[in-house]
């Protein structure tokens, strides 16, 4: 039994730790604004896409995962996870929000107010289809509107590259299928 | 010649061919007007769908403020994170965890840092009748935690005299509550208003015992700059051992699996997780000590070093019984803590409070005949006490 283990010093424990830490500023320098815009796509919300981009980095500095090479799938699985997961847990706000008027409301202050209002109730709509999908799908969907290749989308889905085409061909499929199953009120 | 698929249908669209498929690709849909067809509606599908989704990028005013500025905010949270009890109540940390580890870090402090272990056994001199939740500033704490070298001299001042006596055995799972009963050798209750079975799992107990070398100990609380500590004479060569009974779990709903791996934990979803709950049971470990160790004054000075005021401390290890009772310290405003009236005694509810869309989550703890009680979970309407107080 050694209590010690996890606490041995070395002569390069905190070299290392700032290496690890130059790391993960390099990392998060890297792929910050890219996380941010694929939770923004399924979140709708500056604020709360902001603080979900700093929980998944903050996840990857508590828990990184165990091998590195596959860094950047691990950032954009466990982003479109909490995405996809604040999403669903927004719809009851999201309901609440629309009959209380409050987007007419907002947009009323600004330039052209119909366009905004029409954009707003565009956007509320497709969100709202992708959360009544499956979360693969609605990822997938998210992170190939977001301009991510095949290979990217494969490493943070954890599936064969070469399996993506099928596999969107079907999720816009499902995806115009169920947005026609919601019109707007 | 064969029909293009969906797949290269799809990716030929994106670019996403081979050179050689794609250009087998190109010069099959010259020649055949079916695939054209196809390509024309797979196209346009995309197309539509692309946008509806192209509505949803930010617009030049909902960009993110810049990454250097979130990662300054990012770096003030690290330092400010609390190390030892994240454990119980980081948000990495599942609920399901969280009863498991309030029970395992005070009864079963090995698995945890030295500095824990200290902490814990300071405070774990008892046979548990209640429960007492204590606030404590974790800043102190976090500050001893990131000291290599002090924690290793902690560690040592164990690991010199320290002997296992009992080995645990590996976490069996089990099929009945009987069966339970039988392995971990008392009674397992269960909630009665619980529509599935559960998940019952039976930990192996375990025993060990050392003494601490006074001196060494008074050295490591200088370091750690409580020069105005004394340890008590009594504690040099005091012998002390700990016994763990084995424990038993019962998970409901969908639980994370002890041998999950990180991804397939990353993709539970939280709807998922909202419906489990975790209950935990163990009979009071035991721990021996000479009679004449001044046990509050270690309490006191215990307290002191994971970062509760002199005076608070002070004023605790006077007023609480500390052979029976099992203090809980938790990171200053990390939850809020509630006594409550459950299963005919007294418990204590743990809320942790909701941050970042995450759902709430409690931890209820109460003693009853002789055995901790941990029931976790997520949210207000699972409501813990209903099913604590069906336990049959």
């Amino acid at each position: 039994m050694a209590l010690a283990t996890d606490n041995v010093p070395t002569q390069s424990a905190s070299a290392q730790a700032r290496d690890v830490e130059a790391e993960f500023e390099t990392v998060f320098v890297q792929h910050y604004t890219r996380v941010y815009g694929v939770l923004f796509r399924l979140v709708g919300d500056r604020d709360e896409a902001e603080d979900l981009a700093l929980e998944t980095f903050w996840r990857l500095w508590q828990r990184p995962p165990a091998r590195s090479e596959n860094l950047a799938g691990w950032l954009y699985r466990v982003a479109t996870h909490l995405g996809y997961n604040a999403l669903r847990a927004a719809k009851r706000r999201l309901r609440y929000e629309e009959e209380a008027g409050r987007d007419a409301i907002d947009s009323a202050s600004l330039p052209d107010p119909a366009r905004e209002a029409e954009r707003r109730a565009e956007r509320t709509r497709a969100r709202d289809t992708l959360r009544r999908m499956s979360p693969r799908d609605a990822q997938l969907l998210i992170l190939r509107h977001s301009g991510f290749t095949y290979k990217e989308i494969a490493a943070a889905l954890g599936v064969s590259p070469n399996s993506i085409g099928t596999l969107l061909a079907r999720a816009e499929e499902e995806f115009e299928r169920m947005y026609r199953d919601d019109p707007p009120d | 010649m064969t029909h293009l698929t969906e797949t290269t249908i799809r990716s030929y669209l994106d670019h996403e061919l081979p050179e050689t498929e794609h250009a087998e690709a190109v010069s099959h849909l010259a020649s055949c007007p079916d695939c054209r067809t196809r390509l024309e509606a797979v196209s346009a599908r995309a197309g539509r769908v692309n946008a509806h989704l192209s509505t949803l990028a930010p617009t030049p005013t909902e960009s993110p403020r810049s990454a250097q500025t979130s990662l300054a905010q990012l770096k003030d949270k690290q330092r400010k994170e609390n190390t030892m009890l994240k454990t119980i109540f980081s948000r990495r940390y599942r609920p399901a965890w969280i009863g498991l580890a309030v029970v395992a870090s005070l009864a079963f402090a090995l698995t945890l840092p030295p500095v824990q272990v200290w902490a814990a056994n300071f405070l774990g001199l008892f046979r548990v009748q209640r429960i007492e939740v204590v606030e404590i500033d974790t800043t102190r704490l976090s500050e001893i935690n990131g000291d290599a070298t002090l924690g290793e001299r902690i560690g040592e001042l164990f690991s010199d005299s320290f002997k296992v006596t009992k080995e645990a055995g590996e976490p069996q799972a089990v099929a009945s509550v009987d069966e339970a009963s039988q392995l971990a050798g008392f009674t397992v209750r269960l909630p009665g208003n619980q529509s599935h079975a559960p998940k019952l799992t039976v930990q192996d107990s375990t025993a060990f015992e050392f003494t601490i070398d006074r001196a060494r100990a008074q050295a490591i609380l200088s370091e750690a700059g409580y020069t105005d500590l004394q340890l008590p004479e009594s504690l040099d060569g005091a012998p002390i051992s700990v016994s763990i009974p084995a424990s038993v779990t019962a998970a409901y709903g969908g639980c994370p699996e002890p041998d999950m791996t990180e991804a397939e934990r990353e993709n539970m979803s939280w709807d998922e997780l909202n419906t489990c709950v975790i209950l935990a049971q163990i009979p009071s470990p035991t721990v021996n000590a000479p009679p004449d160790l001044d046990v509050a004054r270690l309490a006191e000075i215990g307290l002191q070093f994971i970062g509760m005021e002199p005076e608070e401390a002070q004023k605790l290890s006077e007023t609480v019984d500390w052979s029976t009772t099992l203090v809980v310290p938790i990171p200053r405003n990390a939850a809020s803590v509630t006594e409550v009236s459950v299963d005919g005694v007294t418990g204590t509810l743990l809320r942790r409070y909701p941050d970042d869309g995450v759902p709430d989550r409690y931890t209820l703890l109460w003693v009853k005949d002789g055995i901790i009680y941990a029931l976790s979970g997520f949210g207000y309407a699972s409501a813990p006490i209903e099913i604590a107080n069906s336990m049959k």
